[in-house]
């Protein structure tokens, strides 16, 4: 089966499991307004949300899906590590600065979560421009906030 | 000028009437009033808030001990041999130090990551030295930088950093070798004697060291080291208080999380070191020590070093240098560090202040123009003015540190708008908001100096006049603004933290610039040993780890 056809299956199927979930909530808690953002930005948008949405993903593969809507989560690097792999992001993920290259994943030894940097819902905030600004930090897509 | 998270040290809005020279440090006294300033019963500032806390009249809330955190508000408790405070030069290589010796070691760090500053190590008698057949007067060195630190350093420590930084280099470009990050000596700058043969302002002996990727680098290659071999860092927990009993040993330290707010306490069976660094970022500290920093702003981000180290000590009878301390304050292009800064600011170019005025001899060099252009002279910005001919300038005058640039980069400075270009004077003083008129009567009388060949003004070298004449003209905003100020806890030449009557407090060392008695307090960092600052960090890290091991 070609591999497009599958991929456009998964998502009308994931697609559909979302509307059920939303309609639910609709029901149960009448406050869809909201949810809707977040749904909608699985499908739509330049969040990272919607790169997820693209993969097929939906509300309950990150939330839990026993509650009534969706909650805001707390997500530790485990449960982003599930589907992306660690040494392939930080093989893939290398800028420039000042002739040297720079991993982002892998300057500082220190406690720090995908979730510090990375939002699925509302823009992405590079946490290392809080103490230093490199050229390429001003060249990542929309979903990211500009450094300053 | 686009100046990024502005933040002045201003004396004037912390109005603390002193009726004493000295109160009495780390003891609690009644009776007194309250005051804004670093929150009593904890050290860290890191989370960005200044709180009520009680002082006593002349004194500033840093001084006065917060009641002891009770044991029922303690979360966790561990035990361990030795605990480093801090995450800094000092404190990754105190760590592995101390557990390389055999100590099991648990490190404390406020935020998120391994934090710290530089590019160049500073050491004497490294095998890179020696294999340029570079053998520096270790004793000249360490009495010039005594005598010009004013006498007032502890000698034995600048002794013990003579005799130790060498090994301490190897040691840890061994560390970076293995991870691919081998160091390099940097044999062109000073020499082994200390005379350059050059001008007075860079007779400096030939100690710098450096990696690429700078002491961030390092200190992270050594961090992962350490945790290799067993060292455990914890992260977003800055200590808050020392436990010590009466005039007994620090048995440990309670550390906060700035995650949840839980107190944890730390056991230390050998020994706490403190490596918190300095002091820059905690205004109350900086009026009171380091005077001359005072409306001078700061250049470092995080604003994490706010002396809790400093504050701890003092809080169970710690001695502290006597101040005034020394401030590193060097030259930048503003507090942007996405931009970079421009080149050559070491060349001797006419330099105006923001009124478009000489303000002194641009022989003297760019670490000394905060004192000049800063407190009550300015915002701490001056402005090289230059014309078409730089090129051939950077060619007249004598070398010295940091003049010429790398090929391209005034061109890039002038795209990233760190070199201002103009047609005109009078364009160019606008453009850099000076006052044109000033700028113009001021390029006239240069020029006129340049004409005769002296300078009747300011008596600047005559080989240093160039003309300001031909079109187009630059302007170079220059930030003079602080780097870290040097004045910490009385150690003895083992690291050990004494108290205010000199006696060794058991259980506690202090290195980095936690740590004092070093510079002395000479107003500013000397510069006869080239990075003695990080070398010195990295030394006293190192042999505090190893004695409080061996305790």
């Amino acid at each position: 089966m070609p591999k497009k056809f599958v991929t456009a299956l998964l998502s009308l199927f994931f697609a559909m499991l979302a509307c059920s979930f939303t309609a639910e909530a609709v029901e149960k808690n009448k406050i869809p307004q909201d949810i809707k953002p977040y749904q909608d930005s699985l499908s739509a948008g330049d969040l990272l949300a919607k790169s997820h949405g693209d993969a097929g993903l939906s509300c309950q593969d990150c939330h839990d899906a026993s509650s009534a809507y969706p909650e805001k989560g707390t997500f530790q690097d485990e449960f982003c590590l599930r589907c992306h792999d660690a040494n392939e992001i930080e093989k893939k993920v290398v800028y420039t600065s000042k002739g040297a290259q720079v991993h982002p994943h892998d300057e500082h030894v220190g406690d720090i979560q995908c979730v510090d940097c990375h939002s699925m819902h509302s823009k992405s905030t590079l946490k290392c421009a809080e103490c230093h600004v490199q050229p390429w930090m001003k060249t990542l897509p929309q979903r990211w906030e500009q450094p300053k | 000028m686009d100046i990024k998270g502005k933040e002045v040290i201003d004396i004037a809005r912390r109005k603390f009437l002193k009726t004493s020279a000295v109160a009495a440090l780390g003891v609690a006294s009644a009776g007194c009033a309250a005051s804004t300033g670093l929150v009593g019963g904890d050290a860290s500032q890191g989370e960005g808030k200044q709180q009520q806390s009680s002082a006593c009249e002349g004194q500033y809330a840093f001084e006065t001990a917060p009641e002891p955190i009770p044991a029922s508000k303690i979360t966790e408790t561990v035990t361990t041999d030795v605990v480093v405070v801090g995450a800094g030069v000092s404190g990754v290589i105190a760590a592995l130090s101390a557990q390389e010796a055999g100590a099991r070691t648990i490190v404390l760090q406020k935020g998120p990551v391994v934090m710290c500053h530089g590019t160049t190590f500073g050491a004497i008698d490294s095998k890179l030295q020696l294999e340029k057949k570079c053998h520096v007067d270790k004793m000249g060195a360490i009495n010039e930088f005594q005598y010009q630190s004013l006498n007032k350093p502890k000698y034995q420590l600048l002794k013990k950093w003579a005799d130790h930084s060498g090994e301490t280099f190897d040691w840890i470009n061994k560390i970076t070798t293995e991870q691919g990050n081998p160091g390099k000596f940097l044999d062109k700058a000073g020499s082994p004697t200390g005379n350059t043969g050059g001008k007075s302002w860079f007779n400096a002996y030939s100690t710098g060291h450096t990696w690429k990727g700078g002491m961030m680098k390092v200190i992270n290659q050594v961090a992962r080291k350490a945790i290799q071999k067993g060292v455990e860092f914890r992260f977003y927990t800055p200590a808050v208080q020392l436990v010590r009993k009466e005039n007994g040993r620090v048995t440990g330290v309670i550390a906060k999380s700035e995650k949840t707010g839980q107190y944890k306490q730390f056991n230390a069976r050998k020994g706490v070191i403190l490596c918190t660094g300095d002091y820059s970022n905690n205004p109350d500290m900086v009026a009171k020590y380091c005077p001359s920093a005072v409306g001078l702003q700061n250049y470092y981000q995080p604003r994490y070093n706010t002396g809790d180290g400093h504050v701890m000590g003092l809080w169970i009878g710690a001695g502290i240098e006597q101040g005034p301390h020394t401030k590193m304050a060097h030259v930048h292009s503003s507090l942007d560090t996405g931009k970079g800064d421009a080149p050559s600011k070491g060349a001797p170019w006419l330099s105006v202040n923001h009124k478009g005025e000489r303000f002194c001899n641009e022989d003297m060099p760019f670490f000394l123009m905060a004192n000049q252009t800063g407190g009550d002279q300015g915002d701490g910005y001056y402005y090289h003015i230059l014309d078409a001919d730089w090129e051939d300038n950077l060619k007249q005058f004598p070398p010295r540190i940091q003049m010429v640039g790398r090929p391209g980069e005034f061109e890039q400075a002038l795209k990233a708008g760190t070199i201002i270009q103009a047609d005109t004077i009078e364009e160019l003083a606008s453009r850099l908001g000076l006052p044109p008129s000033n700028l113009k009567e001021t390029v006239a009388r240069y020029n006129e100096l340049v004409k005769k060949g002296m300078d009747e003004d300011f008596g600047k070298d005559a080989i240093d006049l160039t003309f300001i004449k031909k079109a187009p003209f630059y302007g170079i905003p220059r930030l003079a603004c602080v780097s870290v100020v040097l004045g910490g806890l009385n150690i003895n030449s083992n690291m050990q933290v004494l108290d205010t009557e000199g006696e060794v407090i058991p259980g506690l060392y202090a290195a980095g610039n936690a740590s004092g008695d070093f510079f002395g307090g000479a107003n500013d960092y000397p510069f006869p040993i080239i990075a003695i600052s990080v070398g010195r960090a990295g030394t006293f890290g190192r042999l505090a780890g190893k004695h409080a091991a061996a305790a």
